[in-house]
């Protein structure tokens, strides 16, 4: 134990505190809520993994069509750190926190780990047919971005405006398959866009 | 405020029900504030939950949360800076006390509250919680040497805050 310089004067801020604590009547925590919600989180975890693997999927098989087959070892991979910005209210999704990933323009097709240091999904070993890795156009406006993509051997997908958060309006907030992802050439990407 | 022992794994919405009363008295004492202590202990329950096969394999799993509650204090004063470092100690009259238990105590509850955040905490996790400066230090992830010189400068404070008070020895 401490050295309590006066145990008398201990006890008194003891009995202080204690009295103190007994003021209020404590609240109703609703622990089934609780349950319910971190449920509900684990699954909207999950269901943005599966949500990714989906989209990695539909990427896929476009990719098929554009460039002939080979298309299981990209799925195999997802990296893991996609599935959390992948999730469902889209709070700017997160891919590359290196900023502006320079695009490697000029097809790039063969070697993918071009724009993005992320280690691990480069590596699929039989991987090393045409796939690209989606660059990171967070922050640039629409058509700066499309052109990043378009030079990086990936083709422009859907439109989706966005609303809220603080980037400036007109400006790319994420992608879909997001930044560092590995995807076959040619695979459309959607692009959100802030409309403030 | 005695530890919560079990021989089986607890359910959380079992151990909401018997330790959230407990959890938010620390909370309520650590911050003076019911509002902030509600809020700080439903923070604290809904990590619990989210690691609960954790929490639970814990030896006390009411300890496990307490220091999840009070590492929550502790950044959310950091973070809000000094500023909001004090909240008011609401006036109050308990009608059970006498005039003068209530005006010792909380003078020093007031005093306590007047403590940097950190200091607060060593002086509710002893005082409240009779629990060692080795304890305390793990809780926080500080040194027991420093929650022992912040122990004794926390009391000394509050004993200087209090000799202006009525005769101690009476409460």
């Amino acid at each position: 134990m401490p050295a309590t310089p006066d145990p008398d004067f201990g006890k008194a801020l003891t009995r202080a505190m204690d009295d103190f604590a007994s003021d209020p009547q404590p609240p109703a925590f609703d622990a089934p809520a609780m349950v319910g919600r971190a449920r509900r989180r684990r699954r909207l975890l999950l269901g943005g993994a599966v949500a990714a693997a989906v989209a990695l999927g539909a990427g896929v098989t476009i990719g098929v069509r554009a460039t002939g087959p080979g298309p299981r070892q990209v799925q195999a991979a997802t990296p893991p750190t996609a599935v959390p910005a992948s999730g469902l209210p889209w709070p700017f999704p997160s891919s590359d926190p290196s900023g502006s990933p320079s695009a490697t323009p000029g097809g790039s097709s063969s070697a993918a780990p071009s724009g993005t240091p992320s280690g691990p999904l480069a590596g699929s070993p039989s991987a090393a047919r045409k796939t690209v890795t989606v660059p990171s156009v967070i922050g640039k406006s629409r058509p700066e971005a499309e052109r990043i993509l378009t030079a990086a051997g990936l083709t422009v997908g859907n439109l989706v405006m966005l609303h809220g958060g603080n980037l400036p309006t007109g400006v790319l907030v994420g992608t879909q398959p997001a930044a560092g992802m590995d995807v076959p050439v040619g695979t459309p990407v959607m692009l959100m866009v802030s409309e403030g | 405020v005695g530890s919560w022992q079990r021989a089986e794994r607890p359910d959380f919405v079992e151990f909401v029900q018997q330790r959230s009363a407990a959890l938010f008295r620390t909370a309520y004492v650590l911050t003076g504030h019911q509002q902030v202590a509600e809020d700080l202990v439903q923070e604290a329950l809904e990590k619990a939950c989210r690691r609960w096969r954790r929490v639970a394999a814990a030896d006390s799993p009411e300890a496990y949360v307490r220091r999840i509650l009070v590492n929550l204090a502790n950044d959310r004063w950091r973070r809000a800076g000094r500023a909001a470092e004090r909240f008011e100690v609401p006036e109050r009259a308990d009608p059970h006390d006498s005039y003068r238990q209530v005006e010792l105590r909380d003078g020093l509850v007031r005093a306590l509250h007047g403590l940097p955040i950190g200091m607060r905490t060593v002086v509710v996790l002893h005082y409240l919680h009779d629990q060692g400066p080795e304890e305390i230090a793990g809780t926080l992830g500080i040194s027991a040497s420093s929650v022992r010189s912040q122990l004794s400068r926390g009391v000394a404070k509050l004993r200087a805050t209090s000799t202006d008070l009525p005769q101690l020895e009476g409460a």
